[in-house]
Order: structure tokens, then C-alpha cells, then sequence
């Protein structure tokens, strides 16, 4: 079996089929790794800024970033986890200069709802998600919604500025919390 | 270790929670993890907790799921805006570093530097596969040019000639011979309106010389030799492949497929060099045609097409290059040219065409059947939901083309709705734009389904009703009061909550009221009729497509109903199985009673004498509509 760090590092960049010789343009690599990785941070990005087209936007100067990084030869550890970091970062940031500040509410939520205004679904679950994710503290939704995207403890406190052990606390809390709630 | 431990009666101390989680996702130190293990298989209380916390792990992510819009996963990523970032990005950045190019080669060194850690097991996985097969397909070869040959297919498709119009382009032809020299072989100009079909002939395109022109309208042999160079300028064994093929110079992607379709070989290769893409097919080594390769040049930034090349074995190179393109209005003389009915046999055009003109246009739903462009284009817009009230229709067309033409409110619509049909696997032509740009377009056509039009209308164009709870006027005003009230809230926060419940159900209902129109226009565009003829995975698609609105609409009024029952305590009887569906006439109607009466008890925008009457009447809809 391969191992899933081989496999990962080779298909984030491209390199699936690494012995065959090919000669893309770094842009066109990064294009590529955009258009693959993005659906994976749109949807944790789109948790922290609440509007589709600025987690977009987020995205895309990630992946600037990235091209800038691979430009000047910085070897980046654990690509992952740094997009995720860069990203994260980055929505923060936007946060601050729109004049939200973060906060423990659940106005994410109403930012969320909003957006999918067609999908009747969500609207007729509104209220009640909003009552059991609004119960969860920012540190441990943020914990939940990067471990569902499948990283590790540690990138996550990477990303998060946190150890692993207190990562594994935010998730066990927050877990806590919406046990036995259902829809 | 500590006392417990060392008389071995560890196991008697539960596993806390967040041990039973790093568990279950891999994160605890080996030795750690063997003593929670071993743990485990003894211990029945903490393998159940262990089970809980991995149900609550799946309620996690089917939140999550709930919370995240419809469109974060289904608009396309926007690869062209991104790509043009990139690049201006990357302008910037060579203006201020002298040299900054660099490929893949280089690259890969850093690649093998990555180091990535031990990966958590859950969402992984299934990122691995996405990822592997997404970036197999994108970065073997094939796909590389077969990708950018697509995209440069989007742009033609986005950009056919307006109606009115007839679109003028020059081809200049040239031959590189060995030494590099170049020497000019003429110039061929074509000319097309947007039903897609050919009209050209050498040197200036005029409809005054129609006899020169050839036009080419249906996929039989026509006598292409008229638009190509002069006889003798191409190889004898070229001539004879271009001319079998059919192959005509307009430096278009569907002409250039034509060029390779035969060339005995799968390879392909791409490169980027200033401003452009480049494309290059091979042919099988020894091609009977003489051909070695041929190389579509294409717009960086746009993907427009701009040269064809074909490079022979020993004659050097024959290059077609679009030199010019303009727009003319579609006078009478083009018309007559266009307006040929289309005739099986290609021909040459002489004389004034007995026939009257007949041009590409929109049929309606009740003189033409369904096919299965027209169905997977439906539903293509089905799962975008741009069937509930936006102005967006699929006209099947006279030349057996589906075009799908309409207005949306934001770009951001209109690009998730090209995107979606483009990746349809067969060309659609797309006129979808905000109105704004629309200004000075082509004119837009009446919905195909003209019976429905007046009532599409107003419901597509009436827009979306707010409830207003800044007076106590709305009639149920105290009952939703009364629902949602809580001890110690202020008279501004009670009138919040009571215009987000009011919002809510009259959501709901408007909700329902789009489903009903948009099962009506199904049922007129797919109506036993048109898609008897249909393979029956067609025919499966457009049923699918009306159960999903009858099932939305079910859903809806039975929501509505509990908001309803919850403030009056009316029930809604049970449905009762077997009971006959109604026709979508039958649902439109009663959507559009209940909505009224929902906009009338929720919102001042209606006058209502009696609540009481309006609640019976509103339930008695709801009742009949959601069987």
C-alpha cells in the first residue's frame, strides 16, 4: 500500500504520475492544485466569513501565496497544513477589516443561511441548527469543522495556534455537546 | 506509572472521553494506545460510549452539511477569473525579478521535499481518490490539451455571432517552407451567423458574389478545395487528406477536430509560451497524409482560437491565421444567403434560391419533440435550481440545436449556469446574462411554453415577498406573538422574532408556489409526447425532474401546515395512500391559492376580512396540494 504521505504530497501538487516527464508551468501546476483543493477550504472558509464570494476570494489568494512560495524555492512542510493555516489567516484577516470581529455569537450562522436562500431544506433547519451549533464556542467549532476536513490534531493546532492536547479537548467538548441532538 | 498501574488494575478506570476519541482518529501514542485498546476489548460500557461518540461524529458532519449553501458546492470553480489572477499576479511579480520562469522540472525537486504528516484517517481517504483522479485526469497529456481544446471549444460556444448579425472572419494562409522563409498563399474569408454553419469562399467574403460562396450547412461532401490554397500549393497527399475530411481553414475547434480526427494516433501535448497555448496532435509516424503533426494556437486569457497549423514531413509548415474579424448587420442579401433552407446535399450557391428564408429559430413545445440534449440540459439547470423562478428557458431549435437563453440577477448566477452547461458532454449554446449586460443583446424569445408564460411571468417577475411586522397589522399577528414569545424580551426583539417566523412561512410558501410553476413547464416540455421517442434513461431523467418538484411541494405545505398547527392548532389529516395524483394544472392553482392566503394571514400585503375563513380556506389548500 502506498503510504498516505506519498500518495497526498504527489496528488496535491500533481505529481500523481511523477515519473512521467512533463513540462506544465508552475502557473498551470497551481491552477491545477487550486481547482482541486479548493471545494476542501471553500467550505471551511465559508464557516469562518459567512459569504460564498469572500471565501472564494480567500481561496484564491491562498493559492497566490502558494505560487509565490513555490516561486521562490521555500520548501513548504506539510502543504496541508499550511494551506489550511494561510487560508485561515487570511479570513481572519478579512474579517477584521470588514469590522466584524470574531465573536462567540452565532451571526456565522445567519450569514450562512442566508446565502442558501433557495434551498427550502435549510431554511425549514434553521432554527434548529441554529439552537445546537450555536451552543458550541469558537475554538471548538473551528476544532470540528478542520478535523471533518481530515486533518490531524497537530495541524489543526497549527492552524489554530493551539497544542494538539488542547485540540483533542475542543473536539471531545464540542462533540459533547451535540451529542444526541438530531435534526 | 502510577499505583493503579503497577498492580495492573488499570482497567478497571474507565477511558475518558477525549482518550476514546484520539482513538478512534488515530492520535495517540503508541504505547498509550495499547493500553486503551486493550482496555476496550474488555471493557462493554467503554466500547459503547466509544460507538456514541462516533454517531455524534456523523451528526457533526451532517450539520455541517445542512449549513453549508447549496451554492459553495456547486458552482464551478472559476478557473479562468483564477487563472487571469494568477497571471496578473505573476506580471507583478516579474516586473519587480528579472527572471522567474520556471517548470515543472525544477519544481519537482521542491515537490520531494514535501513532507506531509501522518494523515488522520476519516475524510482522508476520500480526499485522496478525489484528488488522485482529479489530477490523473488533468495532468496526463491527453487531458492537457483535450482540457485547453475544451475550454477554447466554452469560448466559441460563449461567443457566437448575435442574432442580426453575420460575423466576418479573414483566415490568411501561409507557407513556411525550410529556410524559414514564408511565403503568403491568400486569404479565405468566412462568414456565419450563429446557427453554425460555414459560408466562405477566397479573398473578401461579399453576398453580392454569392456564387463564389460555399456554404456548407450539413455534414455532407462539399468541394472544400474552394477555400483552401491554390492546387499545387499543398503536398498532393495533403490536399487529398484535407479535402477527404473535409477540413475547412476558419480556425475553429470543431474544424480542427475534423483535421485530427484521423491522424491514427492518441498523443497530444500543450505549452504556454508569451500570451499563448498551444495544442499539437500528432499524426501516426508515416501518415498517409504526409502530416506530421497539427497545432492549434489559442488565446491565453481568453482561449480564442487564433492559428491552425499543419506541419508536414517534408514540405514545412502551413499555417491559417485568423487576421480579422468583424460583426456586419445581417442586411437583406445575407439574409437570403442565411436563409436557405437547409438543404441535405452541401452546395455551391448560385443564383437567387427559389425558397423562402428560413432561419434558426426557437420551435415551440407543441411542434417539435424532446431530445436528449433538451433533457440533460433541463436538468442540468433543474440542479442548480434555476428552474424555481428565474428566467431561464431551454428552446429546442429549429436545426435540432438546444439553446438556452435567459436573464439572471448576478454574475455569479450567470457563471454557475454556463459553468454547469458547459460541462454538459455536447455543446449548448448559452445566451444567460444579467440584464444589465443584456442591454443592446440579441432580443430575448418568449418562454417556450406560451400557454404558461403570462403566469411564469408575473410569479418570475414579482419579487420576493418580505413580511413587515413594524405594525400589529399582520392578521395572526398574536397568535405568532404568542408562539414565539420568551419571559423578558423586549417589544422590538418580539416584533423580530415575529417578522423572522412570518418571513419563514411566507418563504415556504412562495417556495412551494416556484415548485408548482416549475413542475407546470416540465410537464408542457416534457409532455408524453414530446419524449415518447426518448431512450427510457432519458424518459427516467425528466420523470425524476417532476417527482423532485412534487416531493418539494409535498414537503413545503407539510411544513407550512405544522408552522400553521402550531399556532391555531389546526392538524392536517394524514394523506391517504393511493388517493390519485393530481395534474400539475391542478397544482399550480391551489399553490397559488395558498400562497395568497399565507400572504394575506402573514404579511399587510393583501386584504383580509376574516382570518378565521382565510385559515380554513388555506387549509383545505395545503390539505388537497400536499397528497
Amino acid at each position: 500500500m502506498h503510504s498516505d504521505r506519498a500518495l497526498n504530497s504527489a496528488a496535491i501538487l500533481g505529481f500523481a504520475k511523477a515519473e512521467t516527464p512533463r513540462k506544465l508551468p508552475l502557473e498551470e501546476v497551481v491552477v491545477e492544485a487550486y481547482v482541486s483543493v479548493r471545494p476542501a477550504l471553500l467550505s471551511y472558509l465559508h464557516h469562518i466569513v459567512g459569504s460564498t464570494g469572500e471565501a472564494e476570494d480567500v481561496v484564491q489568494i491562498t493559492f497566490l501565496k502558494l505560487f509565490d512560495q513555490l516561486q521562490k524555492n521555500i520548501e513548504i512542510l506539510e502543504l496541508r497544513g499550511w494551506l489550511y493555516k494561510v487560508a485561515h489567516n487570511l479570513a481572519i484577516d478579512s474579517l477584521r477589516r470588514h469590522g466584524r470581529e470574531e465573536s462567540a455569537s452565532t451571526e456565522w450562522l445567519d450569514g450562512l443561511t442566508a446565502a442558501g436562500d433557495s434551498a427550502e431544506d435549510r431554511m425549514i433547519r434553521r432554527q434548529q441548527v441554529r439552537q445546537i451549533l450555536g451552543g458550541l464556542n469558537e475554538r471548538e467549532r473551528r476544532c470540528l469543522m478542520l478535523r471533518a476536513e481530515g486533518l490531524s490534531y497537530k495541524e489543526i493546532g497549527d492552524v489554530l495556534e493551539i497544542s494538539a492536547k488542547s485540540v483533542s479537548v475542543y473536539l471531545t467538548r464540542g462533540l459533547k455537546k451535540i451529542e444526541g441532538r438530531a435534526l | 506509572m502510577t499505583e493503579t498501574q503497577k498492580l495492573g488494575l488499570d482497567n478497571f478506570k474507565h477511558l475518558e472521553d477525549a482518550v476514546l476519541l484520539s482513538l478512534l482518529d488515530g492520535e495517540l501514542a503508541s504505547p498509550a494506545q495499547k493500553r486503551a485498546e486493550e482496555h476496550l476489548a474488555a471493557c462493554w460500557t467503554c466500547r459503547d460510549r466509544q460507538s456514541q461518540l462516533q454517531s455524534t461524529i456523523g451528526q457533526f458532519l451532517s450539520f455541517r452539511d445542512t449549513l453549508l449553501p447549496q451554492d459553495v458546492k456547486s458552482i464551478p470553480a472559476p478557473v479562468e477569473q483564477f487563472r487571469q489572477r494568477l497571471s496578473r499576479h505573476v506580471e507583478e511579480r516579474a516586473a519587480a525579478r528579472s527572471s522567474w520562469s520556471r517548470t515543472v522540472e525544477s519544481f519537482r525537486a521542491i515537490a520531494g521535499a514535501i513532507v506531509f504528516s501522518r494523515q488522520a484517517a476519516l475524510a482522508a481517504v476520500v480526499t485522496v481518490v478525489v484528488l488522485v483522479a482529479t489530477f490523473t485526469d488533468v495532468l496526463t497529456s491527453t487531458a492537457s490539451a483535450e482540457t485547453l481544446l475544451r475550454r477554447a471549444e466554452s469560448f466559441e460556444t460563449t461567443h457566437v455571432p448575435a442574432r442580426e448579425s453575420v460575423r466576418l472572419r479573414s483566415v490568411r494562409m501561409e507557407h513556411i517552407g525550410a529556410g524559414r522563409q514564408t511565403q503568403d498563399l491568400g486569404t479565405v474569408e468566412f462568414a456565419a451567423e450563429n446557427s453554425g454553419a460555414l459560408y466562405g469562399m477566397r479573398g473578401q467574403v461579399a453576398p453580392e458574389r454569392k456564387s463564389d460562396l460555399l456554404v456548407r450547412s450539413a455534414d455532407e461532401a462539399v468541394d472544400t478545395s474552394k477555400l483552401l490554397p491554390e492546387k499545387g500549393a499543398l503536398p498532393a497527399s495533403v490536399e487529398r487528406y484535407l479535402e477527404a475530411e473535409q477540413w475547412l481553414p476558419d480556425v475553429s475547434v470543431p474544424e480542427f477536430r475534423k483535421l485530427v480526427a484521423a491522424r491514427q494516433s492518441t498523443d497530444t501535448s500543450s505549452k504556454k509560451s508569451a500570451g499563448t497555448y498551444e495544442v499539437s496532435y500528432p499524426f501516426a509516424p508515416a501518415h498517409s497524409s504526409g502530416i506530421r503533426e497539427a497545432r492549434l494556437e489559442m488565446d491565453a486569457e481568453t482561449y480564442e482560437p487564433v492559428r491552425v497549423s499543419i506541419v508536414t514531413a517534408e514540405a514545412g509548415e502551413f499555417r491559417f491565421t485568423r487576421v480579422a474579424e468583424q460583426s456586419a448587420p445581417r442586411t437583406e442579401e445575407w439574409a437570403k444567403i442565411f436563409g436557405e433552407p437547409s438543404s441535405p446535399a452541401l452546395r455551391v450557391h448560385g443564383g437567387q434560391s427559389a425558397a423562402g428564408p428560413t432561419k434558426i429559430s426557437p420551435l415551440t413545445y407543441a411542434n417539435s419533440v424532446a431530445s436528449e440534449q433538451e433533457v440533460a440540459a433541463t436538468a442540468a439547470l433543474h440542479k442548480l435550481d434555476a428552474c424555481l423562478g428565474e428566467e431561464v428557458y431551454v428552446f429546442p431549435m429549429s436545426d435540432g440545436t438546444v439553446l438556452v437563453q435567459g436573464l439572471v440577477d448576478r454574475t455569479e448566477r450567470r457563471d454557475a449556469i454556463r459553468g454547469a452547461l458547459r460541462a454538459l458532454p455536447f455543446p449548448v449554446a448559452v445566451e444567460v446574462s444579467t440584464p444589465k449586460e443584456w442591454v443592446g443583446g440579441a432580443a430575448l424569445f418568449p418562454p417556450p411554453d406560451q400557454l404558461a408564460a403570462t403566469s411564469l411571468q408575473r410569479g418570475a417577475g414579482a419579487a420576493v415577498t418580505i413580511a413587515d411586522a413594524s405594525g400589529r397589522e399582520i392578521p395572526l399577528y398574536d397568535e405568532i406573538a404568542r408562539r414565539v414569545t420568551k419571559p423578558g424580551i423586549t417589544d422590538e426583539e418580539l416584533h423580530q422574532r415575529v417578522a423572522s417566523f412570518s418571513n419563514e412561512a411566507v418563504t415556504l410558501s412562495r417556495q412551494a408556489l416556484l415548485h408548482a410553476w416549475a413542475l407546470r413547464r416540465l410537464d408542457t416540455e416534457f409532455a408524453e409526447r414530446r419524449i415518447a421517442q426518448l431512450p427510457a434513461g432519458t424518459r427516467q431523467i425528466a420523470e425524476r425532474l417532476r417527482s423532485e418538484h412534487r416531493q418539494a411541494i409535498s414537503k413545503l405545505t407539510r411544513r407550512q401546515a405544522e408552522l400553521l398547527a402550531s399556532l391555531t392548532g389546526h392538524t392536517l389529516e394524514e394523506a391517504v395512500a393511493g388517493e390519485s395524483r393530481q395534474d400539475s394544472e391542478a397544482v399550480l392553482r391551489l399553490a397559488e391559492r395558498q400562497n395568497l392566503l399565507m400572504r394575506r394571514l402573514f404579511t399587510m400585503s393583501e386584504p383580509v376580512d376574516d382570518t378565521q375563513a382565510s385559515l380554513n380556506l388555506l387549509f383545505d389548500a395545503l390539505h388537497q396540494i400536499s397528497r
